[in-house]
């Protein structure tokens, strides 16, 4: 029996360490499907205007299973720090709760976070007490001010979000980690389930993925090669590696060798 | 203190509208308001609750915003919009990462080695 090794995050006690998206899928059932094979407890949807036009379109709410997973509203392409407040005003309203995956973008190529006002919303929003999750470039100094700020948690990118480059910035992660007192969750970058486990393994408490999964050739398979990895990366993590050496130290014993 | 830190501040002629249209005033007429950033007339003063019935929109699924301040849903049936007023009507869609333009290329190419080097290949050829 593995030892219980939950996720709290404002409080909040979760099993599983994968957070996921709900973007990109060819199909909202191919999505619920992911969300399943990735056992993700919180998933990540975007706030925006109802199509007034056509009332048709089914209703992404109709495939998560709310009971299950946590639905964490994001400020995704706000570009200052009031239409990202207002959208997460406004999420909270629709999903009645407090959580907020919150992006303050800063350059559309990019799409890295403007620092300062990010800063600037996640004051505002905590004061409104709100549970803000902020997206952060993986800078340590920001990271601790966020936090200071009131993050419930810190999640800095592993490269830029939907490149699938994997963790472009091991060290400064694992400075992060070192000095945080609230979880940390790389966001983005991750392009399989390699990168998810070099996460966990520098110490990082979750990690949030969309386009690696949902941009996979088989998303379903890829969502539980994602959770396996996650998993596999924190039980590596806990148990302590080895240190890496320069040159090879043998496994077996050297004496009673044959013939000498 | 920037203008979208402001607090919700009552809008006392609105409130006299709602008493109006309580105490059975003037029928209502066609007014135009902007909804989601586009001109839309609507019979009205209207309460957000109606407007949202006659849209066909579920208003358990969404979140109004009315001038820039959000409406609380306990307030859908009291919330009068009337001339001139900015409605949003959002919901929840599948996102995590913006689409944005991401996907085009950055202009520093990313070095991308083969994974096998070429050298190796051309090695083992000629010893081949």
């Amino acid at each position: 029996m593995p030892t219980p090794d939950p996720l709290v995050i404002a409080g909040r006690t979760f099993t599983s360490r994968l957070i996921v998206g709900s973007g990109k899928y060819s199909s909202f059932a191919v999505m619920a499907q992911a969300h399943e094979a990735a056992g993700a407890e919180m998933v990540t949807v975007a706030v925006r205007r109802v199509n007034i036009h056509d009332r048709s379109k089914e209703s992404l709410l109709d495939y998560i299973d709310t009971n299950r997973r946590v639905i964490l509203p994001n400020t995704a392409a706000c570009f200052t720090a009031e239409e990202a407040i207002r959208t997460a005003r406004l999420g909270r309203e629709a999903g009645l709760s407090n959580w907020v995956k919150l992006e303050v973008i800063g350059d559309e190529k990019t799409l890295f976070p403007d620092n300062e006002a990010l800063l600037e919303a996640t004051r505002v929003l905590v004061k409104e007490d709100f549970v803000v999750l902020p997206y952060v470039i993986d800078d340590p100094v920001l990271c601790r001010k966020l936090e200071d700020a009131g993050a419930a948690a810190v999640m800095p990118l592993g490269a830029p979000i939907g490149s699938g480059l994997g963790i472009q910035n091991a060290n400064n992660l694992r400075i992060i980690k070192e000095h945080a007192r609230v979880p940390v969750i790389v966001d983005a970058g991750v392009g399989t389930a390699s990168d998810a486990a070099v996460a966990m393994e520098l110490g990082a408490d979750a990690v949030l993925m969309n386009t690696a999964i949902a941009g996979a050739t088989d998303p379903i398979a890829m969502a539980r090669a994602m959770r396996l990895a996650v998993e596999a990366g924190r039980l590596a993590f806990l148990a302590g590696r080895i240190p890496r050496k320069m040159y090879a130290t043998a496994s077996s014993p050297l004496e009673g060798l044959v013939g000498r | 203190m920037a203008k979208h830190l402001r607090l919700t501040c009552p809008n006392t002629r609105r409130y006299a509208l709602l008493r109006t249209l309580r105490q059975g005033g003037a029928p209502p007429a066609l007014v135009t308001i902007t909804l989601n950033g586009e001109p839309y007339q609507v019979d009205g003063p209207v309460s957000v609750s109606t407007l949202l019935a006659s849209l066909a929109i579920d208003s358990r699924r969404v979140a109004v915003e009315h001038n820039q301040v959000v409406v609380r849903r306990a307030l859908f049936d009291s919330t009068i919009v009337g001339e001139g007023d900015a409605v949003e009507i959002v919901n929840f869609v599948g996102g995590g990462a913006p689409a944005g333009s991401a996907a085009s290329p950055l202009k520093i190419p990313i070095p991308c080695p083969p994974l096998i080097p070429s050298s190796l290949q051309a090695g083992r050829s000629r010893r081949g």
